[in-house]
């Protein structure tokens, strides 16, 4: 009887640290530690799954339908050395690149208080939401319209997969094709941090540190623009913002560890 | 109602249509400064590769810190009279 009971008490808790788990469990934060961690995603999944619909019909109308209805305009695309794929591979690299750089700076103004003198919280979380996911979108519209492009001739396995393309910077191609894989798995993580807790979410995030350095790295390696003096300029004052805002957070976070301990030996 | 509740909006801004707006006007507008850059540098590529006109590599009419008295004549000088002068956007 006795051991009857003790295996409906490992039952019962048993179920009740899976009920925890499921909901977030020891990883979910105290309320008034993150006043951010119970705020639905920014960007609901029906517009990303309609934007990611918009982006891929945009590259087949630009590679299959255009070339077939316009000869006039294609000839300017798909000519004998035709540019405009490149073109806007490279405009929608630097966009892309901006907007991660946006993300990280609303992400850290966010997490150092510093939001609190603009924009506010709540609409630097939103914003540093919606320009990761913006920015996803557009690094796949930098690899993916590639495809058009008859100079390179690179195909859908070689822009997707890291060191599938060996005709130009092996490893600065590949640092950006890592990078793009990180991005979407930290992006899309807004949508999964209910399913795979707090604490796993937050480890997930720091990511966003490492992709960036990729992202960099990849636009000092292997962009075309990168020995101009404007384009390392913004290479400057990107880097060394989100170098600053890092080291200001990391600073004020152990300001505020050593407060606490202040007052709990008080 | 949605079945995923949005955050509320609390900027009154429009920041979030603002750099969309400004992230597709970034991306098409540097397409075509691309393409427009591509253009001017097609143009001069094209001045420096074509050979200047005969004309230009021959002596001048009159040459300068020459003296007159043993400077040639314009018979001497051109045999055949220059040909026409032709304007052309690299000229230009």
């Amino acid at each position: 009887m006795t051991s009857e009971k003790t295996a409906r008490l490992a039952a019962i808790r048993a179920k009740n640290q899976v009920k925890t788990e499921r909901s977030g469990g020891a990883g979910a934060p105290p309320a008034s530690a993150d006043p951010f961690a119970e705020l639905p995603p920014a960007m609901p999944p029906q517009t990303l799954v309609l934007m990611l619909i918009a982006m891929s019909a945009g590259v087949f109308a630009a590679v299959v339908v255009l070339p077939t209805w316009l000869p006039g305009l294609t000839n300017s695309l798909l000519g004998p050395e035709p540019k405009a794929y490149w073109y806007l591979s490279r405009s929608s690299a630097f966009v892309a690149y901006l907007l991660l750089w946006l993300s990280m700076v609303f992400g850290l103004l966010m997490t150092s208080k510093m939001a609190r003198i603009w924009p506010g919280g709540p609409v630097a979380f939103d914003l540093h939401q919606h320009t990761s996911l913006l920015g996803l979108i557009l690094a796949l519209i930098h690899g993916l319209i590639l495809l058009g492009d008859r100079y390179i001739q690179a195909d859908l396995w070689q822009i997707l997969v890291p060191f599938g393309y060996s005709g130009y910077q092996i490893w600065w191609v590949a640092l950006g094709q890592i990078g793009l894989y990180l991005l979407a798995v930290v992006g899309l993580s807004f949508y999964l941090k209910s399913r795979i807790g707090y604490r796993s979410w937050r480890v997930l995030h720091f990511a966003s540190f490492v992709l960036f350095v990729l992202a960099l790295l990849h636009a000092i390696g292997s962009g075309s623009d990168s020995d101009q003096q404007w384009v390392q300029l913004l290479y400057l004052i990107s880097g060394g913002s989100v170098l600053f805002l890092t080291i200001y957070r990391i600073l004020m976070s152990k300001n505020i560890t050593k407060k606490l301990d202040q007052r709990g030996s008080a | 109602m949605s079945a995923t509740p949005t955050l509320p909006r609390k900027d009154g801004y429009g920041l979030r249509e603002l750099i969309t707006i400004a992230a597709l006007a970034g991306t098409i507008g540097g397409w075509a400064g691309l393409a427009f850059n591509q253009r001017e540098e097609a143009i001069a590529a094209t001045a420096q590769v074509a050979p200047p006109p005969a004309w230009v590599l021959e002596p001048p009419l009159i040459p300068t810190l020459v003296p007159l008295n043993i400077a040639p004549t314009r018979q001497q000088a051109h045999p055949q009279p220059p040909a026409p002068l032709t304007v052309t956007r690299s000229s230009r």
